[in-house]
């Protein structure tokens, strides 16, 4: 995999620190696990954070939570973070997780526009966000649109091109609200792509933003 | 700096931050880059 486009260092900070939604953290698990540009820099977003928590002065607690946090540690078990990135598989592995073992083509994809299906992935109800996958057919034109929050989609297979280059697999589009941009899909291939999101996409046509309520995005 | 102590320490998300700090997001995610940035330099100095 040669990745072109990485995760913005504001997200990866917020990955390292733990403080990214469900659907987000998804996603940027998957692109780390592909990319060990973006794992070095999560590795080295941790740590530094680590460095900043270790500056803090100290609080006094008691003998018994003293005793009990070191007893904590002794049991507990290491992970590497983020774990070593690997390179083959269809999917990445943390989605590959969520999938439960099915394939791409095994899911059942809803179809919700001409060359557009999706498939919602579950999150947990503390979760504000929202994670699905997107197969757009080869060929096919996105409307024009922008974000109504942040947004961030890994290409899975396929390609698309917008004005911002050629995405394609492994690659990563980390968009806030200012960005609009126009996804083409190239033609010899569907793309499918893992997104997050945190508000609807805002369509600029009007049939888009008619069509919208039943396209679910 | 009080970007990357209030998302380290604090454990907030950037839309809180923002929210706190009475700043667009962009900002706050600007600021987070430049103090990320800025941090590594000063941290992974050679001493």
């Amino acid at each position: 995999v040669t990745i072109e486009h990485h995760l913005d260092a504001a997200t990866l900070v917020a990955y390292a620190a733990g403080t990214l939604d469900e659907a987000f953290n998804v996603v940027v698990a998957s692109h780390l696990d592909w990319c060990p540009a973006c794992a070095e820099e999560a590795r080295r977003a941790a740590l530094l954070g680590g460095e900043l928590i270790g500056k803090l002065a100290g609080t006094p607690v008691s003998e018994d939570c003293r005793s009990r946090t070191l007893n904590m540690l002794d049991t507990a078990t290491l992970h590497r973070f983020p774990k070593a990135p690997s390179t083959g598989g269809e999917v990445p592995e943390p989605l590959e997780y969520l999938l439960k073992g099915k394939s791409l083509a095994e899911l059942p994809w809803k179809r919700k526009a001409p060359g557009l299906a999706l498939y919602d992935l579950p999150l947990s109800e503390a979760s504000s966000g929202k994670l699905f996958l997107m197969r757009i057919a080869p060929g096919t034109a996105m409307p024009e649109h922008g974000h109504g929050g942040e947004e961030i989609t890994l290409i899975l297979s396929g390609a698309y091109n917008d004005r911002f280059g050629r995405y394609a697999r492994g690659d990563v589009a980390d968009l806030d609200e200012s960005i609009e941009h126009q996804p083409i899909v190239e033609k010899d291939a569907a793309c499918i792509c893992l997104v997050a999101t945190e508000a609807p996409t805002r369509f600029k046509s009007w049939p888009a933003r008619l069509l919208q309520p039943l396209i679910g995005i | 700096m009080e970007i990357l102590t209030l998302s380290f320490i604090e454990d907030l998300p950037q839309a809180e931050i923002a929210r706190r700090l009475s700043l667009p997001l962009g900002t706050v995610k600007s600021r987070m880059r430049l103090a990320y940035g800025h941090l590594r330099k000063t941290l992974e100095q050679p001493t």
